[in-house]
Formats: structure tokens, sequence, C-alpha cells
């Protein structure tokens, strides 16, 4: 037996053993800092970083410091900043490929943080960074407050283009262009001259008629071909008359459509610039429009960045392809298990947020990557602790992509008791308007299916305290506005969002938009039509300058037509002595 | 490499029993046709280092069957996942595959079943052709091999010397 065994080896199969041990001991920690730090790059497409990563064997558990997920459409920031994630994996699921993580902490939570140096892995084109600015900017700054003084009409005229006005001095133009071309052919059709010249024909011929028979017959003939002659000539000059007088009507008709034009100018400049009864129907979008606007983009922003970590939206886990594996690996061949598991699966993360309006504390479930295989939604609860000016503030959700084809995401978010100070709503330098003070409670809920948006929110607010920030001697209108305001105590705001998740419509509406129309409605009534009067006035005035030009220029047209006419006169008199000639004046001596 | 050869050749022509020779030559077979990263090959390389088998054969025997491992890899593979994916076998396999421990084995993966299935049929077959084989050249080919002109040949080349170099030393120590 002694020939068989040797000692020493066990010896050294230990030592060897215990050296591996050490070394996955030492190495593991930056081998998983590596991988996870590689992995999530690729699927973030931007650097995604760990300060540390500290794994325990026994019991298996991972501790995760300041994870940095860059944003890839602004390098310089992170979408997400983590202090320290810790949790603890299920080996017996492990040994299977699958990560199960019954509870998983996730603290200081940080959205939006900036970074020391980029986080691209690959060039941010310029042109889509500034489409998205660009995208961004339009979604923003949609909310115009009107005039609410009465516009000065001279100014108005003098910065703006009347449409009516072009059509005159276009029409105009045409006029001349047409009188030049008209003028030129006068030129080449038969004149006073050459009518004169026919009369001189007939009358050598009348005198050929007493030179015996040789020359009466020679003279009829010469009288048929001068009648032929004059009468080409005539119907030259009659198609040019004809032509004429269409181009003359034509030009006519739009001549009488001129006057009609000043309208059209003068709804155009009413609408831009009158304040309308129309326009305060909706003074909350115009007040409150930017903010909400800004707010729900931000939101759509963020939950689009967010959603494909959220669970898949089709297709779930992939049916493996059977194919030929590469040399030296093999296939795994998975059996029938008790129930089906996702590849990964975190039950329980809890998780504390700093945010910029305070820290949130909450709990997310069911965060895995395939749904459809665990049959249950991701659902997170969030509430507000110790935020500045806030009772409380509940965020709870569902993720719901069971079936990829019917996903479903809900949020409700509660905010209740809310102090708001010196909310700037419109930061316009003629109607500068500011929440002094407001305790409101709000609720929003907002579900998207396939794309589609569908979120309300409903504001409460009371204690209300609204100031225009006025100087001295302001219009009348203007005044009033701002005393209706400034006596608002509560008023109710519900907002919408329809629509596809890029390009949703938001509609707000409110009870101040009510309380507006009646305390200023009749006071802007009578300031549109005012300005109406007096653009309408200044409008025609400028048009009837420029039409009365038109028609003078115009004449000139009537002009050749009266030229055309004298010589079509003059043909026909020498035409009718040369009829006169070869019928009754010559007679024949048989 | 060289030293290796020697030290294989003068085994061969030594006195060591052809069993230690040919188990080296067996557990050589499993390590190579395997993947080497799996749980039994542990128990193989403590079997080595514990049993007196040659570790000189075991190392050649390790290179030579990795290399045969290679051609052989698809012949694994279909062997493997006939096995996993034969019918009768299933509730078997799926029973194996609840165990924690069996699925660390990596039983499931159709090169680690092939390729072990494989050298554990042969292990045996290939045990005793081995043990026949060294005795035969021991008793047969050895006196004839030393006096072949290539063996002539051989005894000037530097693989020789060196050959000679370690029986001198082994006879001296």
């Amino acid at each position: 037996m002694k020939k068989w065994i040797r000692w020493p080896g066990l010896l050294v199969f230990l030592g060897v053993l215990g050296l591996l041990c050490f070394l996955f001991v030492f190495l593991i920690d930056g081998f998983v800092e590596r991988e996870i730090e590689k992995s999530a790059t690729a699927l973030n497409e931007a650097r995604v970083e760990l300060d540390k990563a500290d794994v325990s064997l026994f019991p298996l558990g991972i501790v995760l410091n300041r994870l940095q997920v860059t944003d890839r459409e602004d390098p310089m920031r992170n979408i997400v900043e983590i202090a320290e994630i810790r949790f603890l994996i299920d080996p017996e699921k492990l040994s299977r490929k699958k990560v199960l993580i019954r509870e998983m902490t996730v603290d200081k939570v940080q959205l939006n943080t900036p970074r020391q140096s980029s986080g691209a892995i690959r060039a941010v084109s310029e042109e889509g960074a500034s489409q998205a600015d660009a995208d961004k900017k339009e979604k923003t700054e949609t909310f115009e407050l009107p005039a609410l003084e009465l516009p000065n009409v001279r100014d108005i005229l003098e910065k703006e283009d009347l449409a009516s006005l072009k059509l005159a001095e276009d029409l105009k133009k045409e006029i001349k262009a047409n009188q030049a071309k008209w003028e030129a052919k006068l030129k080449e059709l038969p004149d006073k001259k050459t009518f004169e010249s026919y009369r001189e024909r007939v009358k050598k011929l009348k005198g050929a008629e007493k030179g015996g028979l040789g020359g009466i017959l020679g003279g009829a003939a010469e009288v048929v071909s001068l009648q032929k002659e004059i009468r080409a000539d005539l119907n030259k000059i009659q198609e040019a008359k004809d032509q004429l007088k269409k181009d003359t009507e034509t030009l006519q008709s739009r001549v009488k459509d001129i006057p009609k034009a000043p309208l059209e100018d003068i709804e155009r400049l009413k609408n831009k610039y009158a304040l309308s009864p129309k326009g305060l129907s909706n003074i909350s979008r115009m007040f409150f429009g930017e903010k909400i606007g800004g707010w729900a983009e931000m939101a759509v922003n963020t939950y689009e960045k967010l959603s494909p970590y959220l669970g898949e939206l089709s297709g779930g886990e992939k049916k493996a392809v059977e194919q030929k594996p590469p040399r030296g690996k093999g296939v795994d061949i998975h059996f029938r298990k008790q129930a089906p598991s996702p590849g990964f699966h975190v039950q329980v993360a809890k998780v504390s947020a700093l945010l910029e309006a305070g820290q949130f504390n909450g709990e997310v479930h069911h965060l895995s990557n395939a749904q459809n295989i665990l049959g249950k939604a991701l659902t997170f609860q969030f509430s507000g602790k110790a935020i500045p000016n806030v009772e409380r503030v509940n965020l709870d959700g569902e993720i719901d992509r069971i079936n990829p084809a019917q996903a479903t995401d809900r949020l409700t978010l509660h905010v209740g008791g809310a102090s708001i100070q010196n909310l700037s709503l419109v930061k316009s330098d003629r109607f500068p308007v500011t929440l002094k003070a407001a305790r409101a409670d709000l609720e929003t809920q907002a579900v998207i299916q396939s794309g589609q948006l569908d979120a309300t929110l409903s504001a409460k607010l009371q204690a209300v305290q609204l100031a225009a920030g006025l100087e001295k001697d302001n219009p009348p209108l203007v005044q009033a506005m701002a005393d209706t305001l400034a006596d608002v105590k509560a008023f109710q705001l519900n907002a919408a969002g329809k629509g596809a998740l890029k390009n949703y419509d938001l509609s707000l509406s409110s009870d101040l938009d009510d309380v507006m129309q009646k305390a200023v409605g009749q006071q802007v009534r009578a300031q549109a039509e005012k300005f109406e009067k007096a653009l309408k006035s200044a409008v025609t005035e400028k048009v009837e300058k420029a039409l009365s030009e038109v028609n003078a220029e115009s004449a000139g047209l009537d002009g050749i037509v009266g030229e055309l006419t004298g010589r079509l006169k003059l043909g026909d008199g020498v035409l009718k002595d040369a009829l006169a000639k070869s019928t009754g004046g010559l007679k024949l001596p048989f | 490499m060289l030293k290796s050869i020697a030290k294989l050749l003068k085994v061969l022509n030594s006195e060591t029993d052809p069993a230690q020779i040919s188990l080296a030559f067996c557990f050589a077979m499993v390590l190579g046709f395997t993947p080497f990263l799996s749980l039994h090959n542990i128990v193989v390389i403590l079997l080595v280092l514990v049993l007196r088998v040659n570790l000189s054969a075991f190392i050649l025997g390790f290179v030579f069957f990795s290399g045969m491992a290679y051609l052989f890899d698809p012949l694994f593979h279909a062997l493997g996942q006939g096995l996993l994916k034969a019918e009768s076998l299933q509730g078997l396999w799926s029973s194996l595959y609840a165990g924690f421990f069996w699925r660390m084995t990596r039983f499931n993966n159709t090169l680690v079943m092939g390729s072990l299935t494989v050298s554990i049929v042969l292990f045996v077959p290939f045990l005793v052709l081995f043990n026949r084989l060294i005795l035969k050249y021991r008793g047969t080919f050895l006196a004839w091999v030393r006096k072949t002109r290539f063996m002539q040949a051989l005894r000037a080349t530097r693989l020789f010397q060196t050959y000679e170099t370690l029986s001198s030393l082994e006879g001296d120590g």
C-alpha cells in the first residue's frame, strides 16, 4: 500500500488549492467591478463607473460603492449616481446562472449629478444635441402673453407688411408692363399712315376709270387686291383690340379685388396685437403652461431614459436558438425546473434617494429582466421625508410588462400641504405675475400604454397671493387685471397630457379663466373694438392711395384701346371707299 | 519538454511499475479530454498527486490528450447532447439538475458529459492496454530498439544526451 500512496502529494494539493482560494478572494473584487462596469457601459452606451466592489463569499453578497451612470445625451452629467448598493445573492439560483436578490439596499440615489470627466464612449453628434435643445425650447416657450395695452397702429403699420398693399403694388407693376407691351405692339400694327396710303391708292383707281376699257379692267383687279389688303390690316387691329380687351378685363377684375384685401390684413393684425376676450379665456395656460409643460417634459424624459431598465417592452427572455458551439465550450442543457425564473430578479429594493426636492425613501418590488417569466409587475412606493415646505409626498406606480404587447405603466403622485412661495409664473416685462404664496394639494395620475400618454393633474390652491409686478401709471386694462389677480384667494387648476409620448398635447384649465373673463372681459372687448376701428381706418387709407395709382395706370390701357378703335374706324372708311368704287362708283361700259 | 520526453523514456526503460505509468496516462486522458475547469478534475489532480503515479507520464499524456480532445470536440459534443437529450434519461438528469452539487459539476454541459463519458468508458480498457504495451515494449522491443540505426543516431542527439545525464544523475543519487 505504501508503494501506492504519496503523502507529500496531498500536502502539495492542499497547498495549491489554498493558494488558488487566496488568489480568488484577493482578485474577485476587482474582477466583479470590471465586469459590472464593462457590461453596464455596453448596455448604457455611455460610461458606467464604480468606485469599488466588495464581494463576500459567506454569505454570498456584493457591496457596490459609488455607482455613476453617465447620461449618454449629456456625457458631463450622470443620469443617476448611487452612493452604495448592498445585496445578497441566492447561491442556489446562481448555480443555475440566475441572479436572485431577495433584498437589496440602495442608499443615496441622486439624479442628474455633474461629472468630473466626460462619460461618453463615442462622440455625441452636435447636430443631434442642438436638435434636442431646439425641441425642448419649442415645447417650453410656446406660452406667450398677449398685449394688454392698446397698441399704436402707426407703429404696427411701419413694421408690418400689408398683403393688400403688396397686391396693389404688384398689380400696378403688371399694368405698367402690359402698357409697355401694347405700346410696342401698336407700332407694329397698321396705323393712320397705312390707311392714308390706301386712300391714295383708291383715289388713283378712280382716276384710272377715265382711261378706257383697258384701264377699267386693270383697275377692277387692283380694287379687289386693295380690298383684301385693307381687310387683312383691319383684322390684325381687331384681333389686337380683342386681346387687349381680354387683358384689361382680367386686370380690372383684380383691381376690383383690392378693396377686399385689407380685411384680411386687419383680421391678421387684430389677432396678433389685440387682446381678445377669447385670449383671456385661457389665462391659466399663459400663467402655468410654461411651468407645467417644463415639468411634464422633464418627467417624460426621465421615464424614457429609465424605461429600458425597468423591464422588457417586447420579447422578454428569448428562446435559445440551437447553433454549433465554439470548440471547447459545449452547450448547457437546461432541464425542467419546478418554476421557471427570470435571469435577474430583485424581490425588494429599499431605496433612499436625495433629490432636488428633498429626501425620498421607498421600496421597489420585483425588478426583473423578464416579467413575462416572473409573472409579476414591478411596483414601487416612495414617500418624501422632511421635505421643506411640503407636508406629505407619496409616489407610487407600477411597470407592468408581464405581457409585453400590452405593457402598461402607471404612476400616481400625491403632494399634500405644499407651501408655495414666490413662484414666478409669467416672466414677461409687460405683465410679470408671481405666485407670492399659496398652499397646494395636488394629485397626478399618468398611464402610458403602447407609447400613448394619458396623464391628468389636479391641483387645489388655497391661501393664494397672486401679484402682478407692475409699476405706476398702467393702462386701465392692465391695472384691472392686476387688481383681479390680487383678489384671487383660491383656485383649482387642471391639466391633461394626452397623445403619443413624444408628441403629446397639453391642455390646462382653471377657474382663474372665468374669474378673469368676468372681471376684465368687457374692457378687453371695448379695447379690441377700438383697436380694430383704428386699424381699419389706417389700413384702408394706405391701400386706397395705392388703389388710385393702380386706377391711373389702368387708364393708360384704356388710351391704347381708344387708339385701336380710331384705327379701325379709319380703316373701315377707306374700305368703304374701295367698296363703293368696285360696286356703285364704277360704271362699266357693257 | 525535452526533459519530460527524456524522463518518460527513462521511466519506460526503468524498473518502474507499468501500472504507475499507465494509470498516469489514464488520468491524463480524463484531464485532457474534459474541459479543464470542471469539478471532477480537482478529484483527478488530487488522485494524481496522492497516488504514486508517474508525473512525467501524466504531464506528457495531458499534452497529448488535450490535442486529441480538440480533434474529438464535435464528437464529444454530439455524444453529450445525445445523452442529455435522451428521453429515457430525462428523469435522471432532471433530478440531478435539481441538486446544487450536481449542477456545480456542469454535467448538463454537452462537452463535459460527452468527454467524461468517453474518458470513463475508456479508462479501464486503456489502463490494461497501456500496461500490456509497456510490458511488451520492455520485453520485446527495448533490446531491438537499442540496436536499430535510428537509435544509434538518436544516441548522438541532444535529447539522448539529456536522457543519459539524467540517468547518471539518478544512478548517482
